[in-house]
């Protein structure tokens, strides 16, 4: 293979995946980071594993049986369940949308200075002219690239110069000092439930079977999930490493989206800061489309319309006309002025609790022989997934009381 | 109707006024102490050149919000008798923070790194505020 | 004549995706028909796709049958086949299928570059 080649390969691996760090991430590893300082990476590592191993068993389903997953809920779960599972999705889907908005205007404001209700709607102007022009291979560059902005974190963390020992020990749980015990447990279910996000594989999957991958794309559907997510996974250590080295010393509980930002401006001046608020913007924004988009396809899945990025508007309008109005409910919601920081924390606790609704069919669809054929799960593969739904289970269960116990983590 | 009794349940720590315990009056130097904290950071990065005059503007503004939800909890609480002194000094402290994060944004860099030593200072006391 | 391959109607056909003749999705299988339950050959007459065919799929069909039409019936005679999808031998638009799509469209169509 030439190298031109591997770099194209390469590339559209990194971009296939936009949404690798999305507003979820960025707020709860940032203040996981200045409350336990090393003590949750673990989490992070589980969470990554966690969506590794559902992204890769949805891009499956999708290839193989060439249908994307949540078009396979109703099947198999039946109306009932199918609908409730739509509900669930749609709801959170939504908040989720919102708080990205929210983060897209919060970032243009510390970048430009303008008026927060100018910038929502220039945001959300922004967001649709893009989705509505730009062929989706663009989309995911642009976001996706300038998203890469944040690898300046990376560069911060390294130049705080951190213990690694307690790095690495940070990496294995153990015993936590700091807040208490129940906040330390709500950050776990925040951790995971923000690297997990639904919405993510549902895309993913949806994708795919517009790409028309073939069960001869098993291994690149492998290579992506585990390079793209892992990606992620990096980004978040980065976003833990630098808060913890820059705010727990100094007693600093990071509230707002710009605080991070600091880091950059720290370690390499006016560039870091810029960096990393341009790539923020882009992380973020790329997030909203996806989330967007996820809630059109899942509507359009579940009635059976016509849907995909490609379809012309006129011809897919039901599902062209769901993403324009989700978008706009977003901007709504964002409009009334709720924090956004605050609207990311709620989004992430109750998709957690919905993990269980939304994971549980893929865990089914990809052991059914009928769609898969010989492609089912592998012993591995079942190992791995059965051991999340229970994980997946727990902290669905435990979300909402820590979250109400500790006040959304503030103890 | 279960999401809305939560964010509301949630979200009324800290409502203004009432009577403010030990531990309550604690936070209240915490958060502060946070804000403060924050606001010397950044009134640190500004200084040195390391923001550009918009973040530094637009994010001091924010912290300046936050200050002064805290001066605003503070304003009209009462607290048992020994923990007085603490209430009055911490709310003075709220005001102060308040004042020179609204100043940090638009002032030169001299201006700025007083400024940032001023709510360094600040966060010490609220920290020993917080810690009695 | 060959021997008909059974098909399991709940797992094989209910809530599957329609396929027109084009390749478009044109609906979701929402509930089927049946004749002579009581005799020795009960069969499938037709399919029904959307609004008041949710009645009977529970309580959260009941609901969602409010907000919609009546349903479209498919007779059987218009299946081509049933895979992984229910194929019919139609395009939509001759079946009464996918108006949604057609009615929206109107709509997007209006919208700068929409068509």
């Amino acid at each position: 293979m030439s190298l031109k080649s591997i770099l194209a390969v390469a590339l559209g691996i990194l971009s296939a995946i936009g949404g690798f760090v999305d507003i979820g991430d960025i707020v709860f590893n940032v203040q996981a980071g200045a409350t336990f300082g090393f003590q949750l990476l673990w989490a992070v590592v589980i969470g990554v594993i966690g969506i590794v191993v559902y992204s890769e068993m949805c891009g499956r389903v999708a290839a193989v049986a060439k249908r994307p997953v949540f078009d396979l809920v109703r099947e198999r779960a039946g109306f009932g369940a199918g609908l409730t599972t739509l509900f669930a999705s749609e709801v959170v889907n939504l908040m989720t949308c919102a708080a990205e908005v929210g983060g897209v205007a919060i970032c243009l404001k510390l970048l430009a200075g303008l008026p927060y209700r100018l910038l929502i709607v220039v945001a959300v102007v922004a967001l649709i002219v893009c989705a509505w022009r730009l062929p989706f291979e663009w989309i995911e560059r642009v976001f996706g690239y300038l998203g890469l902005c944040l690898l300046v974190f990376a560069v911060a963390a390294i130049k705080l110069h951190p213990d690694w020992g307690e790095v690495g020990r940070g990496l294995v749980p153990g015993s936590h000092s700091g807040a208490s015990t129940l906040v330390y447990l709500y950050f776990v279910v925040g951790l995971l439930g923000a690297a997990m996000t639904p919405y993510e594989v549902y895309f993913y999957s949806s994708g795919v079977v517009e790409d028309r991958w073939g069960p001869k794309d098993l291994r690149l559907n492998r290579v992506t999930a585990v390079i793209g997510y892992g990606l992620g996974g990096f980004l978040s250590f980065a976003l833990m490493i630098t808060a913890a080295m820059l705010f727990l010393p100094r007693g600093i509980d990071p509230e707002l989206l710009g605080s991070p930002a600091l880091a950059g401006g720290d370690t390499l001046g006016q560039i870091g800061l810029l960096l990393a608020l341009v790539g923020i913007l882009f992380a973020v924004g790329g997030a909203a489309i996806e989330t967007c988009f996820s809630g059109a396809y899942n509507l359009a899945q579940f009635f059976g319309w016509r849907w995909g990025k490609f379809e012309r508007p006129v011809r897919a309008s039901r599902f062209t006309l769901s993403w324009l109005v989700i978008f706009a409910l977003a901007m709504l919601v964002v409009m009334t002025g709720y924090d956004p920081v605050k609207l990311t924390e709620y989004a992430v606790i109750f998709s957690v609790v919905a993990l269980p609704l939304t994971y549980l069919p893929i865990l089914i669809v990809a052991n059914d022989r009928t769609y898969m054929g010989s492609y089912t799960n592998g012993r591995v593969a079942n190992a791995f997934g059965i051991a999340y739904l229970v994980i997946i289970l727990a902290i669905s269960v435990a979300a909402i009381p820590l979250m109400i116990v500790t006040n959304a983590g503030q103890g | 109707m279960l999401a809305f009794a939560i964010l509301g349940a949630v979200s009324c720590v800290g409502c203004g006024g009432g009577t403010l315990d030990a531990e309550a009056l604690s936070k209240q130097a915490e958060a502060l102490q946070s804000v403060a904290a924050e606001g010397a950071l950044l009134g640190q990065a500004a200084a040195s050149g390391e923001t550009t005059q918009t973040f530094a503007r637009e994010h001091s503004a924010a912290l300046s919000e936050l200050a002064a939800k805290t001066q605003e909890s503070l304003r009209g609480a009462t607290t048992q008798p020994s923990l007085q002194p603490s209430l009055r000094r911490l709310t003075t402290l709220a005001a102060d923070t308040t004042a020179a994060l609204e100043q940090l944004g638009d002032a030169t860099q001299v201006e700025q790194r007083e400024l940032a030593a001023m709510l360094r200072a600040a966060a010490d006391q609220a920290e020993r505020i917080a810690g009695s | 004549m060959t021997r008909p391959t059974p098909v399991d109607l709940a797992l094989g056909v209910l809530d599957h995706q329609l396929v027109d003749a084009d390749g478009e999705n044109c609906g979701k299988v929402d509930e089927l028909e049946l004749t002579g339950l009581d005799s020795a050959s009960p069969e499938v007459v037709a399919i029904l796709v959307g609004g008041t065919a949710w009645r009977t799929r529970g309580l959260l069909g009941r609901i969602a049958s409010r907000f919609s039409g009546n349903a479209v019936h498919v007779p059987w005679s218009e299946v081509k086949s049933v895979s992984a999808v229910v194929e019919l031998k139609r395009p939509a638009a001759e079946l009464r299928l996918a108006r949604g799509d057609d009615r929206w469209g109107k709509w997007t169509a209006k919208l700068p570059g929409g068509g």
